[in-house]
């Protein structure tokens, strides 16, 4: 099969900006890198493999903003302009627990975004899964696409580190009901 | 370091490569070799003996364009090929205008951050420095539409998003 290039799409945001993102089929890792590279991830971070299919046509941000129909980056332009809220941050969770804002829960279908270092370059992000309340703080499950690999399952605080320690909780709720 | 093959070694590693797929987008990407390239060691090497230097790394991503690969997936070395790349950027810039002239025209299938990159640093050369619109990497899987999102605001004007910045 052509790999297919250019399928172009366009979304409108609440506030009336429109993103404009396309569906690429990057070449696709070999089987055999991807099983590898499943084993390594499995055995470093504990991730649970979702989805090995169709890897090559969308990131994690695709996965997150865009239903995986394609190569998605502007994020902080669509938190904005999509009204999301940001409901919780810790800046290294190696140090601090996740807790949400006062007046705010954390709920599955929020979504997580991940920076190193600086906050201008999103690294990563990630659909919450489950959350599950400790005497620490929340503890997330994700569901994120690791770039070229697939999607997994795992802790929002065992990721690769070039994602970085730092994370932001959003929701596209207006209110916590 | 005092020649390339430590240099080579890690950038070809699959520990290096590994890390290369978990990047989501190329600002990310750029981050990360940022962090993790031995810029200062590739620079000294470079001043120490600049032609022959951009010759061995120049030499190195030919080799690798040339390995031949399984069809219809991703170039076992597009991590190595596009890191290599934005290692002439950062280390000998007044080199790359020249190394993309050379790799104009080349058909090699597979490459996915490789053809990011060029298309990103060919906007950040410098101004003496200008290469023709035309030069890309036929991959085989030539990107039909610009790889970047565009936000149009309210007033209309559209700005992409996907540019590297450099100070």
């Amino acid at each position: 099969m052509e790999p297919i290039a250019g399928q172009r799409f366009t979304f409108v945001a609440r506030n009336n900006a429109i993103f404009e993102f396309c569906r690429i089929l990057n070449p696709p890792l070999p089987p055999d890198i991807v099983k590898e590279t499943n084993k390594k991830w499995a055995k470093e971070y504990g991730v649970k493999v979702r989805n090995t299919q169709n890897a090559n046509e969308y990131n994690c941000h695709g996965l997150t903003f865009v239903g995986r129909l394609g190569w998605f980056e502007t994020v902080r332009e669509m938190l904005v302009a999509h009204k999301f809220v940001k409901i919780a941050e810790c800046a290294n969770f190696e140090i601090d627990n996740v807790n949400p804002f006062d007046g705010w829960s954390i709920k599955k279908g929020d979504i997580v975004l991940y920076y190193n270092g600086s906050p201008d370059i999103v690294t990563h992000t990630g659909v919450i899964w489950e959350t599950r309340k400790t005497q620490n703080g929340v503890k997330l499950t994700i569901l994120s696409k690791w770039g070229m690999g697939c999607e997994y399952f795992h802790r929002h605080d065992k990721v690769t580190p070039t994602y970085g320690k730092s994370i932001e909780v959003w929701t596209d709720r207006s209110v916590d009901d | 370091m005092t020649n390339f093959n430590h240099l080579f070694s890690y950038i070809e590693s699959p520990e290096f490569m590994v890390e290369v797929y978990s990047m989501n987008t190329m600002s990310s990407l750029a981050n990360f070799l940022d962090s993790s390239l031995p810029f200062q060691e590739a620079e000294t090497l470079y001043l120490s003996d600049t032609e022959k230097s951009f010759a061995s790394l120049e030499d190195r991503i030919i080799t690798l364009l040339e390995i031949p690969q399984k069809a219809n997936y991703l170039h076992p070395y597009d991590a190595s090929i596009a890191a290599y790349i934005y290692l002439i950027y950062k280390a000998a810039p007044q080199k790359l205008g020249a190394l993309l002239h050379k790799l104009e025209g080349i058909k090699t299938p597979g490459l996915w951050w490789t053809i990011q990159m060029i298309s990103v640093l060919k906007t950040n050369l410098p101004q003496q420095h200008t290469v023709s619109d035309s030069i890309t990497l036929d991959s085989g899987n030539r990107l039909e539409m610009q790889l970047s999102d565009e936000v149009v605001t309210s007033d209309n004007s559209a700005t992409s998003k996907n540019s590297l910045e450099y100070n």
